[in-house]
């Protein structure tokens, strides 16, 4: 994002005009991290908004270290997915969520001729574990480098560069015996 | 299917959006319905917390420095112990003390003794020792 280090220093400072700025620009991808990850739009929604509530709330104690301030919102948003988990012991049954309910524009699918293709990649991705789940969605999804996954997952890059691997291998499977 | 598909599938999910109305009124609440922590205050929470810290580190140091718990139940002139009569720890001091010197002089009277008669048994040796030298002398002479 062009000019994020001003934006993020003057967020520093209680700059809520500059954290806006940040809002916009970063919501629609966490949005789709936490979406993918709940599978819930409603709940996707509720963990979105805590997730820049906390950031809002903490970012005297936000430290840039050379990572955009992306990185540092992932982290959040995978620790608050985490937390929801934890409190609330159900997991919902992707293969019984229509991509209506997580708002995937019906029009949007058709133009695009992808239909079949998005239901099995969106269960397939339910099928995978946490940390691979992550890793898919913001190097493909999101089109991060490896670098800043390897900061927003707590990994080097090259564990990142494996388990990228092993997820898309595993990703194909799961497709395939759909 | 190819790994390449997956991948230009999974790039397609990037046209999924968040809804206009939740994306405007959760950005209202965020930002005008909390508050962050300023940072003037976060600075002044870490220097009272840094400064807490080493306060507490350095009494630490002084409270083993100086022996601790035992050293607070302690008087630091009579370190005796509470219940501990000392007049009758004196006087059963001093009997211990009585009683020792007596023994010391009994066993210095008997290693006196000792020494007297070993002395006696030494002298009559040297005697008969000088009889029976005379004898074998006056035999020798004979022959």
């Amino acid at each position: 994002m062009e000019g994020e280090k001003n934006l993020v220093n003057k967020a520093r400072k209680g700059n809520s005009e500059a954290f806006g700025a940040l809002y916009d620009y970063y919501l629609p991808k966490i949005y789709r991290f936490v979406l993918f990850k709940v599978s819930h739009k409603q709940q996707a929604e509720d963990l979105t908004q805590q997730t820049f509530m906390k950031a809002w709330e903490k970012m005297a104690t936000y430290r840039p270290q050379g990572h955009p301030f992306g990185s540092w919102l992932y982290q959040i948003a995978r620790n608050n997915v985490i937390d929801h988990y934890r409190k609330n012991e159900f997991q919902v049954d992707i293969e019984q969520v229509a991509p209506e309910a997580l708002g995937i524009d019906n029009s949007l699918i058709a133009k695009l001729e992808v239909k079949l293709d998005w239901d099995k990649i969106l269960i397939a991705i339910g099928k995978l574990n946490q940390i691979e789940q992550d890793v898919l969605i913001m190097r493909f999804v999101e089109d991060l480098p490896h670098d800043e996954v390897a900061k927003a997952v707590d990994k080097s890059e090259s564990a990142v560069k494996v388990i990228q691997h092993r997820a898309l291998k595993k990703l194909k499977g799961h497709i395939l015996k759909q | 299917m190819k790994e390449e598909h997956i991948i230009k599938q999974l790039s397609t999910l990037k046209s999924i959006q968040p809804d206009a109305d939740f994306a405007r009124s959760a950005r209202t609440t965020i930002l005008y319905r909390s508050e962050p922590t300023p940072v003037r205050f976060f600075g002044l929470t870490q220097s009272l917390t840094n400064s807490l810290s080493i306060g507490l580190v350095v009494m630490l140091f002084i409270f083993v420095a100086i022996g601790g718990v035992a050293t607070m139940f302690r008087t630091p002139i009579s370190p005796t112990f509470h219940g501990v009569d000392a007049q009758s720890l004196a006087t059963e001091a001093g009997s211990i003390n009585q009683t020792i010197d007596a023994h010391l002089s009994e066993a210095a009277y008997i290693s006196g003794e000792e020494n007297k008669f070993s002395m006696a048994l030494t002298t009559e040796s040297d005697t008969n020792t000088d009889e029976e030298i005379d004898l074998l002398l006056t035999q020798a002479k004979g022959y």
